[in-house]
């Protein structure tokens, strides 16, 4: 009975060792020590800006991972490129996505404070990029000491789309292994649930009263870069319009999903979804996005996004950041490549 | 004799469920689970959060010169409805001589020579009540004399029924803005059917300015998630005033009932003049509001003055630092921080690429206390980009947040 009682105590304690833990979470507004920018797109008329800055006052350095989805003509093909660049105290950088930063530093630059290469993307690039604080040996570290974010540019529109990166916060139990496990352990879980407010495609901006459209990309949670396996999740959508009347929709996301809200539920006829304002009959609406937990026992299948929304689409729009809910009920991992 | 096979993995299973039932009941993890904050350790503010107060920090209006904001108000929660309580800060400067509007920001401030552009904060409230799960969205010029599922509009729609089939209504109406132009903010507290403020944390914003140019088809867009502070629930003493962070005190016995204001603001931004990619030259516009405010003696907000400590940072890791006193509301160019208003001298200003020498930066922001007063601020970014048409082109940003103040504000309410 000693053993059994002791086996109890033990389970007790694992269970319940989350309880009362720091609160660290996924958020937009404050440093972490992962960022994920959802959307980033190279094109013949757009670029992408990343801004990313070190707000503590030690150097750090980060890993980080282009990733885009793209079809070869038979399926899909997961492309992945990464490198890293060290941002010393209180540092800021930018680049341009189409061009990079060079491997060699301007001459007027002391060596020691350029950031490091960053590749070029070629154009029709359309993916997200996330980076992971590491120490010197490239181990991932929870300091929470990121933030980023990321500036669409539209040169044929002159548009310009600004969002923060999302920040995912480390918390002390950090292993320092290759596996990131977004669980409230290690790192803060990805949000249960995501909120969205927006005007239902077709209704006519009040100002302007011009159709407005919105965009929404969707990166899940889970990736395992080392694999080479792009995560996936299931989503469910619940649509509220101002009178309070609910309709739901629903959405498999495998590695990557950009595309109009009206995409989600009726990609044929756009002015037969949920999302459009002939259906809802109101302005604005308010959609909560659930990721489906199931019984996947290695990871999760939460997603983090952005949204786009365009006054007299293409011309005029912005981008948002979603409110999040936290405390996703299935824990997500992120797997770095090893180094060899 | 009773075997001890099997009664260890059957203790370890009770165990576990032990736990999971310790786990769910715990505070933290009910907030989790409810999306809800359980103590100032998980309550926060942020941009991404629904909350208890939501704070707008620049809205605008000018429709003679064809800008306007879209305000968006939106009840998250599963309750049946909800009651918000808002206020127009009109933050409009006017002229010594004969009240037209202009901006003591800027130079010149729009007021003939030898009249002085006076500061102003004048509040305009209202109230509403937003049904389950309810956006609604209306225009600053024009305010929503009708909310949606108001029983007196004269466009009545199907609203939904409660539990028992009875209709569900909102009441109460928008006012538009109190001037055009006007500039300023908003702020909305949930807020029982008595005015009495609440700690369900369920409401969330945004505001869209939406610019026309003088071309047919010249627009511009710029959208921001309104600032939300949480409050902490069982500490609301349902007095008229809301202490954001800070100890107990005479004000607030309970100490803090709602998330104190961040210690540091970091803004991410582009120096002033910067040609980003190379070709589009940009500049900033920060706003900064403070987190304490009276709404029953309107002239205290802007006799208070609170110092801003800023210190920039280039990608050179070189550090720059100024300051500034605000009053009640601050909109003003980054180059016009350390210099004189208008343009002439910014190429000296710390916060201009031609001082920096890179094109990026981070700058901090701190607010200073005075005595036992928090006296923090909240603000957002709005950048500038001359993208080759008769007007810029615009992006807004909520500023970061670092750390929590040691002393708290406090929201008086009338």
């Amino acid at each position: 009975m000693p053993r059994a009682r002791t086996l109890f105590l033990l389970s007790v304690l694992c269970f319940a060792g989350g309880v009362g833990r720091a609160a660290a979470e996924v958020t937009t507004d404050q440093p972490g020590a992962v960022l994920v920018f959802p959307k980033v797109i190279v094109d013949g008329t757009r670029d992408t800006i990343i801004q990313v800055s070190n707000a503590s006052g030690a150097r750090i350095r980060l890993r980080c991972f282009y990733t885009a989805l793209d079809s070869n003509g038979e399926s899909d093909v997961w492309l992945t490129v990464d490198f890293n660049i060290a941002l010393t105290r209180l540092q800021p950088t930018v680049w341009v996505a189409s061009t990079g930063r060079p491997v060699m530093p301007p001459g007027d630059r002391p060596a020691e404070l350029e950031p490091g290469p960053v590749p070029p993307l070629a154009e029709g690039f359309l993916g997200e990029l996330r980076c992971a604080a590491v120490n010197d040996a490239e181990q991932p570290v929870s300091r929470n000491v990121l933030t980023g974010s990321a500036t669409i540019v539209d040169r044929s529109t002159h548009e310009l789309r600004r969002y923060a990166a999302v920040a995912i916060q480390g918390l002390p139990k950090n292993n320092g292994d290759n596996t990131l496990l977004l669980n409230n352990v290690e790192y803060s879980t990805c949000p249960r649930v995501l909120l969205l407010n927006h005007f239902f495609t077709g209704a006519l901006d009040p100002v302007l009263e011009t159709p407005v459209a919105t965009n929404i990309t969707f990166v899940p949670c889970s990736v395992d870069y080392e694999a080479n396996s792009p995560g996936t999740a299931s989503l469910q959508f619940d649509v509220v319009n101002e009178f309070e009347q609910r309709l739901s929709a629903s959405l498999p996301v495998r590695c990557f999903a950009d595309l109009p809200l009206t995409d989600i539920d009726s990609r044929a006829d756009a002015s037969r979804s949920i999302f459009n304002v002939a259906i809802q009959g109101t302005l604005v609406g308010q959609t909560r996005i659930r990721p489906v937990p199931d019984g996947d026992s290695d990871h999760g299948h939460g997603v983090l996004a952005v949204a786009e929304e365009f006054h007299d689409p293409p011309r005029a729009g912005a981008a948002i950041n979603l409110q999040l809910i936290p405390g996703n009920l299935q824990g997500d991992v992120i797997v770095l490549p090893n180094i060899f | 004799m009773r075997t001890m096979k099997g009664i260890p993995w059957r203790m370890s299973l009770v165990g576990m469920i032990a736990g999971a039932i310790l786990v769910v009941m715990a505070p933290g993890a009910q907030a989790q689970l409810t999306g809800t904050c359980s103590d100032e350790n998980n309550c926060r503010i942020g941009t991404d959060r629904p909350a208890s107060i939501v704070i707008y920090p620049r809205l605008v209006t000018d429709t003679s010169s064809g800008v306007d904001t879209v305000v968006t108000l939106v009840n998250a929660g599963e309750r049946r409805s909800i009651d918000a309580l808002c206020f127009y800060v009109n933050t409009n400067g006017h002229c010594s001589n004969n009240n037209a509007i202009c901006n003591p920001s800027e130079s010149p401030t729009g007021c003939v020579t030898g009249a002085t552009c006076v500061p102003g904060w004048i509040e305009t409230d209202f109230r509403l009540t937003l049904t389950k799960r309810q956006p609604i969205s209306w225009r600053l010029s024009e305010g929503a004399q009708f909310l949606p599922c108001d029983a007196n509009n004269p466009e009545p729609e199907s609203c939904r029924t409660d539990d028992q089939g009875n209709p569900i209504f909102n009441s109460g109406s928008i006012p538009p803005a109190p001037e055009d132009p006007f500039i300023g903010e908003l702020k909305c507290i949930q807020v029982d059917e008595a005015d009495v403020p609440v700690e369900f944390n369920e409401l969330m914003g945004t505001a869209t300015i939406v610019s026309t140019g003088t071309a047919p088809g010249d627009i511009d867009v710029n959208k921001t998630n309104a600032i939300g502070i949480q409050a902490i629930p069982g500490r609301l003493d349902e007095n008229e005033i809301l202490c954001l962070g800070g100890e107990p005190n005479d004000d607030c016995p309970n100490g803090a009932e709602y998330v104190g204001c961040p210690q540091t603001l970091i803004m991410d931004h582009y120096f002033d003049n910067a040609l980003v990619r190379g070709e589009e030259e940009v500049t900033s516009r920060l706003t900064l509001v403070p987190c304490s405010q009276n709404f029953q003696n309107s002239s205290a907000n802007l006799a208070t003055r609170t110092t801003i400590q800023f210190l920039v940072y280039n990608e050179f890791e070189q550090r720059f630092s100024t300051s500034m006193r605000i009053a009640c509301f601050e909109d003003r160019q980054i180059s016009d921080i350390d210099t004189r208003f208008g343009d002439s001298d910014d190429s000296a200003s710390i916060f201009n690429v031609g001082v920096q020498g890179t094109v990026s930066g981070q700058s901090r922001i701190r607010a200073v206390s005075v005595g036992d007063e928090g006296r923090g601020v909240l603000g957002q970014i709005t950048e500038f980009y001359d993208c080759g048409l008769d007007r810029p082109c615009t992006t807004a940003s909520n500023l970061k947040t670092q750390g929590r103040r040691q002393f708290g504000d406090e929201i008086i309410l009338r």
